[in-house]
């Protein structure tokens, strides 16, 4: 059973009650709320998302508004984890948004039993490509083309990386798209799910592009890391794939990691054995159709 | 109402228990337990007791709590390191308090403990050479409103926290164990008279073992506004249980306790580790106590033990969230004196709505933290 | 007499030994031209030129002055002795910028 089994109205009624608790990746999530903008984001975006019937959830999450008279005055949306609300409100109309950042943030600051490094993910006959990359790097755009052209999205905000066996770990969420990657992708990937437009976000505008129903299906399928590709979208750029020292990436996952921090020796063992098995490159890229010719000639790292 | 309960306090008595937990008693356990901050010390416990077995969703959860706690560990070590560094031109001893105590020595609560910031002691004459060497070498006063400043520096026991500018650590550098308008009044010459090196660091020192228990037991019930009360109570708990075996432990305690001025606080930690955690503590020692119980000692009860359960919903009932008010304006009260106190926390109250810090990067924005 | 010395002090102190962090325990991952090493105890991850690793890691075991270092550094390295008294200098500096290591009293 899935998600999309129940109707709009159903699910709605289920997270204003119980809670709705799903499968993403390797955790349970158990999510209430009443906000209509939750239920729809939910029914459009996770509904291939298999549903639990468990007697446990790694997250406890309940999207509200916050009490009091910013109910009716520039209403606000708050998220709960279990209880606590560690994060001040933002703009009602950012609810759906706050979900999936609020998620993201609970993955990366509990489970560390995985190395986490802000990245996307992408991965092809079970080899993985990890897309590290400051905002702005046209890094989910990359992942979003990718994707609609045949990769297996993992993640576009997370790469878990086990640290028993260092293999990734899928993660597959919806593609966060911002600004002008969401007209982009909506023209390169018509057959593509992409639900409304956030506008006046941290980040800009904001849209997700759904998960592709493979991703969704084979989400307990991890692969090897075989690649780190940091890509730079410049304007008018040719398509150029350039080595990369392998210290200088580990120092950057080190650094743009969520938790390398907590892990201490393993997680410093875990990067060092992950670069070392992988070809590191920097990407810059103008077309995503040059962008997914170059990806799909990527040499593997044991040739 | 349905029954309360509380598996976290349930764990700590008898960890074995969890060899028959259910899918949804583990689920409850670790909420309760994060929310205490005891899960990795509910994770060695269990370690202890190879027949608790928990499913592998939940051993990913205790693995992550682990990891942290682990990590912690060392980076206190590390942080007294620079620490006497930095000090050690002074040549004073360094007091360290609680956690950072308890890692140094290698004591019964370190196990699976989780830290917030370091607490160390200076002696008063010292406080402000001490500070100095602390902002030399790289901490920096943590709160910038000059209320917060005089707060600390006219009020208070301790400096206003020293954050770390590259590494973000936080240190409390304290000259006594209660603040200067409390009512309560502990000679803290005494305390670093009486205090015990550690073998290895040089000019660096614990309180001697009564001292220790004393301020655990002042901290927790007469100065800290119990977020960290079950988690406190555990300190104790393991402190009374390691030094119980001392030649005549109790009376020596209680003895110290009378020359301190902590009587009452004493009370309360006899009191409720015995009834929250089984501490063996002795009839004739919770008797030397008693005429120190507080004279409303009925609502008191009802008070701690509301707070001295995991922060959880699943632990609340209709009273918990006045009783965890109460006793926070009753830590206040203990501090200072009343037309002090209510301008305080009707500033404390208009802060905690307006302040936030903005989290790097991150789209959401964390709220302050008091 | 402290065996450490002010941290703040600059003084290059000639004769003065270097040395690592009492405590100190360093994983060394190496590479072509750099090496990432792990700084167990800070938590601090660092990435090397090969000449900062090979001083990091002489002193490693055992406390050297700048000259000591120097001339195994001469030795090993067919340096110039004016290019690589600078070179060694230079790397000294910033290792204890990176609080990996420090000049001794005596």
């Amino acid at each position: 059973m899935n998600i999309a089994t129940y109707s709009r109205e159903r699910l709605g009624q289920y997270m204003a009650t119980d809670g709705v608790r799903f499968r993403t990746g390797p955790f349970v999530v158990d999510l209430r709320s009443t906000l209509p903008a939750v239920v729809e984001g939910i029914h459009q975006m996770y509904g291939e998302y298999p549903l639990i019937e468990s007697d446990h959830a790694d997250f406890y999450l309940h999207l509200k508004q916050p009490a009091g008279i910013r109910h009716w005055w520039r209403p606000q949306v708050c998220f709960a984890l279990d209880g606590h609300e560690p994060f001040k409100p933002l703009p009602l109309s950012q609810a759906f948004p706050m979900f999936e950042w609020a998620l993201n943030w609970c993955v990366a600051s509990h489970m560390h039993c995985y190395l986490i490094i802000h990245a996307a993910v992408v991965e092809r006959d079970g080899c993985v490509a990890v897309l590290p990359a400051p905002p702005g790097s046209g890094k989910s755009t990359l992942c979003a083309g990718l994707i609609s052209r045949g990769w297996r999205l993992f993640s576009d905000e997370l790469a878990l990386i086990s640290l028993k066996d260092r293999r990734v770990i899928p993660l597959p969420r919806p593609v966060g798209l911002k600004n002008n990657s969401i007209d982009i992708m909506r023209a390169y990937a018509p057959q593509a799910v992409i639900g409304p437009n956030y506008t006046d976000t941290r980040k800009g505008t904001v849209a997700h592009m759904k998960a592709p129903t493979t991703s969704i299906r084979r989400a307990d399928e991890s692969g090897r890391a075989a690649w780190i590709v940091f890509p730079k979208y410049t304007a008018g750029a040719e398509a150029r794939l350039t080595p990369r020292d392998p210290g200088q990436t580990a120092l950057y996952l080190a650094q743009n990691a969520f938790n390398y921090s907590v892990l201490g020796r393993a997680g410093f063992e875990t990067l060092t054995a992950v670069v070392d098995g992988c070809r590191c490159y920097d990407f810059e890229y103008s077309q995503l159709d040059d962008a997914i010719e170059i990806f799909a000639a990527l040499e593997l790292p044991y040739a | 109402m349905p029954e309360l309960r509380n598996w976290v306090l349930e764990c700590l008595r008898q960890p074995q228990r969890a060899a028959d937990f259910s899918d949804a008693d583990w689920d409850l356990l670790i909420r309760q337990a994060r929310h205490s901050n005891l899960l990795a010390r509910l994770d060695w416990l269990f370690q202890q007791h190879p027949a608790v077995q928990p499913p592998i969703w939940a051993e990913r959860h205790l693995e992550a709590a682990r990891r942290v706690s682990d990590r912690q560990q060392i980076a206190v070590r590390y942080e007294i390191g620079q620490i006497v560094r930095a000090m050690r031109p002074l040549q004073q001893p360094v007091i360290l308090l609680k956690g950072a105590a308890y890692v140094a020595t290698g004591l019964a609560p370190y196990h699976g403990r989780m830290f917030s910031d370091i607490d160390i002691m200076v002696p008063k004459p010292v406080l402000e050479r001490a500070e100095q060497r602390m902002l030399l070498a790289g901490w920096m006063s943590a709160h910038h409103d000059a209320y917060d400043q005089k707060y600390y520096r006219t009020w208070m026991h301790e400096l206003p926290p020293l954050r770390h500018r590259r590494r973000g650590t936080v240190v409390d550098m304290h000259h006594t164990i209660l603040p200067e308008t409390a009512r309560l009044k502990p000679d803290a010459a005494r305390l670093i008279a009486a205090a015990v090196p550690v073998e290895g660091l040089e000019q660096v020192f614990v309180l001697a073992p009564l001292d220790m228990i004393l301020h655990s037991a002042t901290h927790l019930f007469h100065d800290g506004e119990l977020e960290n009360g079950l988690r406190d109570l555990v300190d104790l708990d393991a402190l009374l249980r390691h030094f119980a075996t001392d030649d005549g432990f109790w009376p020596r305690l209680q003895a110290r306790a009378e020359e301190m001025d902590l009587q009452r606080p004493l009370y309360y930690a006899l009191r409720y580790c015995r009834e929250l955690l089984q501490t063996p503590v002795p009839e004739s020692a919770l008797a030397a106590t008693s005429p120190h119980q507080p004279r409303f000692a009925a609502l008191m009860d009802m008070l701690f033990q509301r707070a001295l359960r995991p922060d959880h919903v699943s632990c609340n009932d209709a009273f918990t969230g006045l009783a965890r008010w109460l006793l926070y304006v009753r830590s206040h009260h203990l501090r200072m004196p009343l037309h002090l106190l209510l301008p305080h926390l009707v500033r404390k109250a208009i802060k905690r709505r307006r302040e936030s810090t903005p989290l790097g990067g991150h789209p959401l924005e964390k709220k302050a933290a008091d | 007499m402290s065996t450490l010395n002010d941290p703040l002090s600059t003084d290059g102190g000639l004769g003065r030994r270097w040395s690592i962090l009492p405590g100190t325990d360093l994983l060394w991952h190496p590479g072509d031209d750099t090496s990432l090493v792990y700084d167990l105890l800070s938590g601090d991850t660092h990435l090397l030129d090969n000449l900062s690793a090979m001083l990091l890691d002489t002193l490693s075991s055992q406390p050297l002055s700048e000259a000591e270092l120097l001339a195994a550094v001469v030795d090993d390295w067919s340096l110039d002795s004016q290019g690589a008294a600078e070179a060694v200098s230079q790397r000294l500096h910033n290792l204890r910028q990176l609080d990996l290591i420090y000049l001794t009293d005596s």
